[in-house]
């Protein structure tokens, strides 16, 4: 049995708009290991949680979707809605950002944190509610039995937080994908949301971290990829790419961290209705040949892989 | 500017009521008779070539009458309107700029005469100071000025905030050159729209109030009017009532249709007026 | 707290009537001519001077303006609002019947506006930007557009006179649905335009929040998500605008009343108005205005009290 959960090929996206076509995600093709932490690092805006919605198959009606995406040998793009709904929340989860945007303001969280097991487990009422109160305990939620009953304005920012990733959690999801956790979190929040993260990695359940928080990800993950301009420029196991980062986008990301002298990157990101001609970094890169006219390929080094004519 | 005609609804709209005052201002040119025009002889004739609209129970011309009675209606509307928003702009801005009790007066005030459904407040004012046109506008005035107000203070509350009127004020501009500089030019948006849908909402409400007997003199002619002059016949000679009606809604409609396609285009902060048919 | 937000709202009410009650009074002031002259004028247009002597005396209307006021606020907040004088009768007594003949109008018109409104605006905000929802919406505004009265002759044409299937007009104690369906109808058409409106605008805004695509993102049926999650959110607003609509139904009743013959109190204050019975006019206009205010405060109240979040964190 192979160990590969998540497998996403030439997955593109595009949005019409009126301004012209937004393509948020061009050829996107990777795989996540079954209990592995994933992260997907890039700028805000940069076409990350596109690939989020387009892995979960909740694209905006008009968006354009073309590529393959499969989970545990099956192909969940081509599946019908009904079908994928069986796939949501139970197979695969999704963590919001915000939880006082994510869950609604006028049913009570115990309600809320139920409703995938009562979908998908088939569970009554009582035993939710049990299984609920359970899982309310374990992610710190006290008591459960009084909490379950409030509405999430009568949460803190951080319980809430953890509510959601217990209704992420309910049913049992193979993989979760979390998209900009830490966004406007403070430090100690920060380290708060990664030991959750890491309680729920520890049962076995695999994640597709989304953010732009680079110490994050680096503390979560097994293995990272690096997003610009809605393509992934480099993937690599963690260890490997923060001793030596390959991409010129990479090296500009890490170098730009304040422990590393905040050295920004010249330029700024291209907008993705009218995107540079052959490699999307090209303007703003210090290595730049005329090759980087021409669409680089996507070189694969063994455990590694980069979209750069230097390693071609 | 330009950007807004792109808008169909907008453009549509305008012309309707680009059509209405051409009918309204060259009304003598148009009209295929003159409306004092009386032909006992032909009374209460269906619509035919000769009289496209047909005639009422005096033999007048009604497609002559419905042109002229344009004019009634469309006066009232933006007269009344423009009163309205005079009187209603300055208490609105005066109360928003300048906050506290001045504020808490014209707010009471203001939700005073809110407190009345409008209708009893025109018919009640109208009661007492009795029948005719000027009066009716007067009571229409009393109605329709505290919508200008409510919009003209929130407009003026949101931009009193906003940091540049506070930069303004610090480098020393007097209250008046802040007002007619930042104030104004940010609530022309929402009091247009309110204009709009104000005219709409006047005109019905001048034509009701003259169906009911209580408006403009009855030798005027004037859509609700018309209408009221067309009840006795509402059975045996429908079309006295039926074009009046008729064009009373297409004005209303075009104005609303303006007046929404406004909102439409201009932000999704005026999600907040909303269509109120108060009349 | 709750109880807390009443009470300053309550309190917030005080100086409006005040305001009202003056207002109110202050009518036959606005009038050219003598106020007792006035009160005292028969329809025909004559006026007796010994009716009007004794009215002067008995109001006091030698007295400054204020104690005149004193006075007549004395009198009507014990209920006395004069007297009529075309019927004779108490002026209370007849305005408080007619308004609870509005009142049954009202809320036939109102059901039958939530009939048409809630599905339509439900519809046509999940089918936005499409050919049901442009229908929808410029319905809506031929709706508001339409001359209620143009619109009651109309059905009158149609059912009265061509089908036969409803008088055309009439009161029949009250209690008689055929008179009271076309009124009815024509009341509640009318609002149902206006709340359609308010309603797609709020099932919109609602179908954009974020929660909405959690719950997809938990794998629920759009129908669950719809009915549980969105719904109830959405129609809040369902009670204001009921609420809100009041106004309308007030409004519209003085036309429509009057066409239909239904003695409610929109029919009454036309009637007061045009037989000069300028006590039952007065009368008529500050009980509405109050029933109004009142209205609009009770809704306010069920609206705060609607949103949980608000009951519980509103200190301001």
């Amino acid at each position: 049995m192979s160990d590969v959960l998540l497998k996403v090929s030439g997955v593109s996206v595009s949005i019409p708009t009126g301004q012209g076509a937004v393509h948020a995600v061009d050829d996107a093709s990777f795989s996540i290991d079954k209990h592995e932490v994933f992260s997907l690092i890039g700028e805000s805006g940069s076409g990350k949680s596109i690939l989020g919605q387009a892995i979960m198959r909740l694209l905006p009606s008009n968006a354009v979707f073309s590529g393959k995406v499969e989970l545990g040998g099956m192909e969940i793009s081509a599946l019908p809605e009904k079908e994928m709904q069986k796939v949501r929340g139970k197979k695969v989860a999704a963590i919001a950002q915000n939880p006082y945007l994510a869950m609604n303001p006028g049913i009570r969280v115990g309600t809320q944190v139920a409703e995938p097991m009562r979908a998908h487990l088939g569970l009554s009422k009582e035993d939710a509610k049990t299984r609920t109160c359970r899982a309310l305990r374990y992610f710190d939620i006290i008591p459960p039995e009084v909490r379950e009953r409030e509405y999430p304005f009568q949460y803190s920012g951080g319980m809430l937080q953890r509510a959601m990733v217990a209704m992420g959690t309910a049913a049992d999801p193979e993989l979760i994908i979390a998209d900009e956790p830490t966004k406007g979190v403070d430090v100690l929040k920060r380290r708060n949301i990664a030991a959750i993260f890491q309680k729920v990695a520890s049962e076995g359940c695999a994640f597709l971290l989304i953010t732009h928080d680079v110490g994050f990800a680096r503390v979560m993950s097994d293995r990272i990829a690096v997003n610009y301009c809605g393509q992934i420029v480099e993937i690599a196991g963690k260890e490997e790419f923060f001793k030596e980062p390959l991409h010129p986008y990479s090296k500009a990301l890490l170098d730009a961290v304040p422990e590393r002298g905040m050295h920004p990157i010249p330029g700024s990101s291209p907008s993705m209705i009218e995107l540079p001609e052959g490699c999307r970094f090209h303007p703003r890169c210090p290595y730049k040949t005329d090759r980087c006219l021409k669409n680089p390929p996507v070189v694969d080094m063994g455990k590694r892989c980069v979209r750069c004519w230097i390693y071609a | 500017m330009t950007e807004l005609l792109k808008n169909r609804q907008i453009t549509i709209s305008l012309i309707i009521l680009g059509g209405l005052i051409f009918m309204a201002a060259f009304a003598g040119v148009l009209a295929p008779y003159d409306y004092t025009e009386k032909d006992l002889q032909n009374r209460l004739q269906p619509p035919s070539s000769d009289h496209l609209f047909g005639t009422d129970h005096l033999g007048r011309d009604i497609l002559t009458m419905v042109m002229y009675g344009s004019r009634a209606s469309l006066f009232v509307g933006f007269a009344v309107v423009g009163v309205s928003l005079a009187i209603g702009v300055t208490l609105g801005v005066l109360a928003g700029y300048y906050g506290g009790w001045l504020d808490e007066i014209i707010m009471r005030l203001t939700d005073s005469f809110l407190a009345f459904p409008s209708m009893f407040l025109a018919l009640a004012i109208t009661a007492f100071l009795g029948q005719g046109m000027k009066n009716m506008m007067l009571a229409l005035i009393a109605v329709e000025w505290t919508v200008f107000a409510r919009v003209a203070r929130g407009s003026t509350l949101d931009v009193r905030t906003k940091g540049y009127v506070r930069a303004s004020r610090w480098i020393g501009a007097s209250n008046c050159y802040v007002v007619i500089k930042h104030v104004l030019p940010n609530i022309i948006s929402p009091v247009l729209i309110m204009a709009s849908l104000g005219i709409g909402n006047v005109i019905l409400a001048a034509a009701g109030l003259s169906f009911l007997g209580l408006g403009v003199q009855p030798a005027t002619p004037e859509w609700g009017a018309m209408l009221d002059a067309g009840r006795t016949y509402v059975t045996t000679a429908p079309w006295l009532m039926f074009f009046p009606g008729l064009f009373i809604m297409i004005t209303v409609l075009a104005f609303n249709y303006f007046g929404d396609g406004l909102r439409d285009a201009l932000d999704q902060k005026m999600k907040n007026i909303e269509l109120e048919g108060r009349f | 707290m709750l109880k807390e937000y009443f009470i300053r709202r309550a309190l917030y009410l005080i100086p409006v009537l005040i305001f009202i009650s003056v207002m109110s009074f202050s009518l036959i002031y606005i009038a050219p001519g003598d106020p007792a002259e006035i009160m005292m004028t028969s329809p025909s247009g004559g006026y007796d001077e010994a009716a009007v002597e004794a009215f002067r005396i008995a109001h006091g209307l030698d007295q400054p303006f204020y104690i005149q006021y004193i006075n007549w606020l004395k009198n009507a907040a014990a209920g006395d609002f004069g007297y009529s004088y075309m019927s004779e009768q108490p002026v209370f007594e007849t305005v408080l019947s007619a308004f609870r003949n509005t009142l049954t109008l009202s809320v036939l018109a109102l059901a039958i506006a939530l009939i048409i409104s809630i599905p339509s605006g439900v519809v046509s905000a999940l089918k936005h930007n499409t050919v049901v929802d442009d229908a929808c919406r410029f319905f809506a505004l031929f709706g508001v557009s339409m001359p209620n009265f143009w619109q009651a002759y109309l059905m009158i044409i149609l059912f009265s006179v061509v089908l036969h299937w409803f008088p055309a007009s009439g009161f029949g104690h009250g209690t008689d649905i055929r008179y009271m369906i076309m009124p009815a109808i024509v009341l509640g058409t009318g609002s149902a335009a206006v709340m359609m409106r308010m309603i797609r605008s709020s099932m919109l805004d609602v179908m954009g929040k974020e929660y909405i695509q959690t719950a997809r993102g938990k794998g629920l049926s759009e129908k669950i998500v719809i009915i549980r999650h969105a719904l109830k959110n959405a129609l809040v607003p369902v009670i204001t605008v009921a609420g809100l609509s009041t106004g309308f139904l007030l409004n519209g009743s003085v036309v429509v009343e009057t066409i239909f013959g239904w003695s409610g109190i929109g029919n009454l204050v036309v009637n007061s108005i045009l037989s000069h019975d300028y006590m039952m006019v007065q009368g008529s206009v500050l009980f509405v205005a109050v029933i109004f205010l009142l209205v609009n405060f009770f809704v306010d109240l069920v609206y705060v009290w609607a949103n949980p979040e608000i009951r519980y964190d509103r200190t301001s």
